[in-house]
């Protein structure tokens, strides 16, 4: 045993003179570049191979080094092999939650092996994308949109019946920011960044307003409900005495 | 000559896709200077190296054998040389090869063919035929045809 051990430390003592590592980092640049070629090598280009299993990358995740993977290759490599959790092409260290997942818009559902070949190992969905704040435009449109729907049926409403406008008055505020807090979260979800948002880039008080109201919601909905039944019962009023 | 015992698990399918795609790759474009000897034994390559131009081991041929454990790529395979092994710094006359990238140095993403390629690249940096300095020892203690891959836990043991 104590002879081994003389037997590997010169043995290592040799990896680390500069001749040999000279020749090792020889081979390394080798397969290095032939990472690129090796896939180009088969007919249908190859640049979106796993750089583990060789195949089309399965829930591809890029590394911010820019190597590409399926997320379950990578995730094993990670977790069970790696000794240091390293990029397996370059050798930069990977995070496992700043890997970046690609969504194309390929078939999804199909059961690969590569998901479940491992038995008593589950492997977790990709991170998800870190997704910037929406662009900006895209708010406004929404924001004219609700200004446009308050001005148009709240004006006439006030304009004829003192007591049912009233109610009606209020009662259509909150359907617009009930509709606001529908039409946002659609498009701010997916980054789960929809606080900063509210709170950055709407415009003065709106924003202000659409902020602090998610609470009481359902309360508002309610009386929402309740006043537009106050209109129409008002409208159905006006019919029978014009009628009648 | 010890043909080390392989890693006798069947390949996962993961590893047999994985192979089968790099024989197909190795079929259009093999590295230079390696010929595979066709087999229908996927876990276990038989490669002939033929020594490169130029270098001490121009015109000499060895035979190489690669075995990949059951969950290859993600371990390295085991890759000795039988028959005859060239006589290198680097390489044990029962065939070990001290190289990193078959150890330590693993990364799933390199190939048969990469490693073929590091192998043919450190014979030929050689500026002498000789045997490891330990070679005596080493291959004493591997005798009951221990596989090189776990002489890098002894080594990693010891040092701690
Ligand atoms: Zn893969
Ligand atoms: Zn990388």
């Amino acid at each position: 045993m104590k002879l081994h051990v003389e037997g590997s430390g010169s043995s290592q003592a040799m990896m680390q003179d500069p001749e040999l590592s000279s020749h090792q980092s020889q081979p390394q640049q080798v397969s290095e570049d032939s990472q690129a070629p090796p896939s180009t090598t088969g007919a249908d280009g190859g640049s979106f191979d796993c750089n583990i299993c060789l195949e089309l990358a399965q829930d591809p995740v890029v590394t911010l080094c820019g190597h590409l993977f399926c997320w379950p290759c990578l995730y094993r490599w990670l977790q069970v092999h790696s000794i240091c959790q390293e990029c397996p092409v370059c050798k930069a260290s990977v995070e496992e939650e700043k890997v970046i997942p690609l969504y194309g818009r390929g078939k999804v559902g199909s059961v690969d092996p590569r998901t479940k070949a491992v038995p008593g190992m589950n492997i977790p969905h990709r991170p998800a994308g870190q997704r910037p704040d929406t662009a900006r435009h895209a708010d406004q449109h929404y924001q004219h949109h609700g200004f446009n729907f308050m001005a148009g049926p709240g004006g006439p409403a006030t304009a004829r019946f003192g007591n049912i406008t009233l109610s009606a008055g209020f009662g259509l505020f909150p359907s617009l920011f009930g509709f606001q807090l529908h039409g946002f979260p659609e498009t701010t979800g997916l980054g789960g960044t929809s606080g900063i948002h509210f709170g950055t880039s709407g415009p003065g008080s709106q924003s202000s307003h659409i902020h602090t109201s998610p609470p009481v919601v359902p309360d508002q909905q309610q009386e929402a409900l309740l006043s537009r039944l106050l209109l129409l019962l008002g409208c159905f009023v006006i019919v029978c005495l014009l009628l009648f | 000559m010890s043909t080390s015992t392989p890693p006798q698990k069947t390949l996962s399918r993961i590893a047999a896709n994985r192979l089968q795609k790099e024989l197909s790759e190795w079929q259009i474009n093999p590295p230079a200077g390696f010929k595979h000897r066709v087999t229908d034994n996927l876990q276990r390559w038989i490669i002939e190296v033929n020594g490169a131009p130029g270098t001490l081991y121009s015109c000499e041929q060895y035979q190489l054998q690669v075995d990949f454990p059951e969950n290859y790529p993600m371990e390295a395979p085991q890759v000795i040389f039988i028959q005859q092994p060239p006589c290198h710094p680097h390489i044990y006359s029962n065939g070990h090869i001290c190289l990193d990238i078959l150890y330590d140095s693993w990364s799933p993403a390199m190939t048969v063919s990469s490693i073929c390629i590091s192998i043919l690249s450190m014979l030929s940096s050689a500026t002498q035929k000789a045997r490891p300095p330990d070679n005596d020892r080493y291959v004493r203690n591997c005798r009951n045809g221990r596989s090189p891959k776990e002489t890098r836990w002894w080594f990693h043991d010891d040092k701690v």
